[in-house]
């Protein structure tokens, strides 16, 4: 009882290890191009991804005091989490020695101490594991975001950020200072218990709830909590905003189902309809402000904030008559909205060399004459990103809005459907300079890493994998949304 | 008597704290800050709870404050104040957080703390030995796991701080 259960902390524990690792061997080794922290960080993971997996096969234990669970949904997201953070050390490893970053090691310390920030969320059965994780994650993200101290758009994106990021995370403790007065607990499952004995109205709920939705809103870039991303996004380095733009999302949805689907259901009057105002919002905001935006790591923000707003629209459809239908679908969404972030901003980190930074709009006009691979690729990604069939994009998509339809939420798919065709405008012109624009200058030299193209290339495979074969994963969803009803 | 100083005590927060955000001057703003730490942490003494005064002087008033003049000391703060917000911006920023703040106050008051009851009361904590004991046992027991995760906080904040700020002059 008073001990911790470090079986089932495993793979958050071997994954601290090897980010400790890797500042030490990078300490020991003094070779100047070694690709120790790169080896050292990916084994990690590995090792972690499998002892995941091994929780699978035994899952819903619950342990440190009902504070950690590791059922399939936590699971369905760790492994999410951990293929991601081996995916953006892999498309790191080339950019971060050409843009000159000095601390190399702890570069990839702090994405491995952030992945374990958000595993602790993924699994957390209490509101004070959930802070504690969520502010692991943020920390280590905050320096991340800064860690080229001399570029002045990165200095201004870690402030921006970090500042908000405070507000957000004050907003948080005050939600869970309120939520342990109204149910003087802060552990979800008895604060689920305490719902279902007692059913009187108490609107000190509506402050738990609207806490809540601004902290995790902030997180996930939900308008109106949306100000930061733009700024962030493009002043992080680019494999840090393809892990900014994901990870936390991923983290934060995940606790968003825990705190509101399985434990505070029985209050989904107020919080559907908190969520059904943000999602609209998020959806029509995001996509409509992307339109206007020439710089590729801009648009994606922007895109990456329409696409929370499809998520909350599960999330609606989950409170529901769809039930673990909408949720299932928010889970198939997201990782399919992994491989399709990284796959982009792999793109980007490609076309960066010195002088070009690759994300103006104008960097992709011509792109199939000068690597038509690439922009074949590339091709793929933005069609999955709007939501073509045969891609997860589509797939996601139709999943969520069955749900909302299923759940009565018409006017919900409807405007979804519009901020689609809305967003293919955006997306598509990325292809009409590609493919139709004369390039500007022919001789030049990207950043041909091996594995930045493999990275790519998975990710590209597994975007139409996931659009034409999706049962599996959608399997995967279904077993660890099921278990949260 | 309880309630006389509570009462001068909530004066001197409210009014402290109003002074931190209407203070042209920020080292005015920094010096009510130390004043709004210490009234706050006369309060929780009120409430029997001495650890939390303690710690809110120790690192309030003592640690934080001392950051905050140090960052006023080293930025340059006549570019960029509160001058540059146009009166309708404003206007709508202090309008939002009135509502805001009505809206917290009438949720409040009508809100039942039913969940809250047989929990560490001021009572209860007396008999078991004390607020630092308590806080201890159960930061040791039932939020270990917790309390091992803000060690990793603390360990990433500070490898952070240090790349951060370290002056790059190897090479």
């Amino acid at each position: 009882m008073e001990q911790l259960n470090y079986l089932s902390l495993l793979p958050e524990i071997v994954i601290i290890l090897a980010g400790i690792l890797v500042i030490a061997a990078d300490l020991i080794i003094d070779k100047k191009d070694n690709i120790i922290s790169e080896v050292i960080s990916v084994l990690g993971l590995i090792i972690a991804l499998f002892l995941t997996g091994n929780q699978f096969l035994n899952p819903e234990i619950i342990s440190q005091n009902n504070m950690l669970i590791s059922d399939s949904y936590a699971v369905f997201f760790k492994v999410a989490l951990i293929i991601l953070s081996l995916m953006v050390i892999l498309i790191s490893s080339h950019h971060i020695r050409e843009r000159g970053i000095t601390h190399r090691a702890e570069y990839f310390t702090f994405i491995l101490f952030a992945t374990v920030g958000m595993m602790i969320m993924a699994g957390s059965l209490d509101l004070v594991t959930v802070y504690v994780g969520l502010e692991l994650m943020a920390i280590s993200i905050y320096i991340l975001v800064g860690i080229s101290r001399t570029e002045f758009l990165s200095n201004e994106a870690a402030l921006k950020y970090f500042l908000l990021g405070l507000l957000a995370t004050a907003f948080l403790l005050y939600g869970i200072s309120f939520t342990y007065g109204m149910f003087g607990t802060t552990n979800l499952v008895v604060i689920k218990n305490f719902l279902q004995n007692n059913t009187t109205a108490n609107s000190g709920y509506i402050l738990v709830l609207v806490f809540l939705v601004i902290a995790f809103g902030f997180k996930v870039a939900a308008v109106p909590f949306h100000m930061w991303t733009p700024d962030a996004y493009e002043g992080a380095m680019t494999p840090v905003t393809g892990f900014m733009s994901v990870g936390p999302k991923l983290a934060a949805f995940a606790v968003l189902g825990r705190v509101f689907v399985y434990s505070l259901l029985t209050l989904k009057a107020e919080w559907t309809l908190i969520l059904t105002i943000v999602s609209i919002l998020t959806m029509t905001v995001g996509n409509v402000v992307a339109i206007a935006q020439t710089n590729i790591k801009r648009m994606l923000a922007y895109s990456s904030i329409a696409h929370a707003g499809y998520c909350l629209m599960g999330l609606v459809a989950a409170g529901g008559l769809a039930g673990s239908l909408g949720l299932q679908s928010v889970l198939f969404y997201l990782s399919g909205y992994l491989f399709m972030n990284v796959g982009a901003f792999s793109i980007i980190i490609f076309l960066n060399k010195k002088g070009i930074s690759g994300s103006e709009l104008d960097d992709f006009s011509g792109l199939n004459e000068r690597y038509p691979g690439i922009a074949l690729m590339m091709s793929v990604i933005l069609l999955s990103l709007a939501g073509v069939p045969p891609t997860t994009g589509f797939a996601g998509k139709l999943y969520v809005f069955m749900a909302a339809v299923k759940s009565k939420y018409m006017f919900l798919a409807v405007i979804g459907v519009l901020n689609s065709v809305i967003a293919l405008y955006y997306y598509l012109r990325i292809i009409v300079y590609m493919y139709m624009k004369k390039p500007a200058d022919l001789k030049e030299e990207t950043n041909r890493s091996v594995p930045l193209l493999l990275v790519l290339g998975i990710a590209v495979v597994a975007i139409l994998v996931l659009g034409i074969y999706p049962e599996p994963v959608l399997n995967f969803a279904k077993s660890a949304a099921g278990g949260m009803f | 008597m309880k309630q006389v100083v509570f009462f001068i005590l909530s004066i001197i927060s409210i009014f402290s704290a109003l002074m931190v955000i209407s203070r042209k001057n920020v080292v005015h703003s920094a010096l009510s800050l130390v004043l709004l730490f210490f009234s706050t942490s006369g309060l929780f003494v009120l409430i029997g709870a001495e650890l939390v005064a303690a710690l809110q002087i120790f690192l309030y008033a003592g640690a934080i404050i001392v950051i905050y003049l140090f960052v006023i000391m080293m930025i340059d703060l006549r570019k960029g104040t509160t001058d540059d917000i146009g009166t309708m911006p404003k206007m709508f920023i202090v309008g939002a957080g009135v509502l805001f703040f009505a809206e917290i106050i009438y949720l409040l008051s009508k809100a039942n703390y039913s969940g809250i009851k047989d929990i560490y009361s001021g009572e209860k904590i007396k008999e078991l030995g004390g607020m630092t004991g308590v806080l201890a046992k159960i930061m040791y027991t039932k939020y270990l796991y917790p309390f091992e995760i803000v060690s990793l906080i603390l360990l990433i904040a500070m490898i952070g701080a240090i790349v951060l700020a370290k002056r790059a002059d190897k090479k």
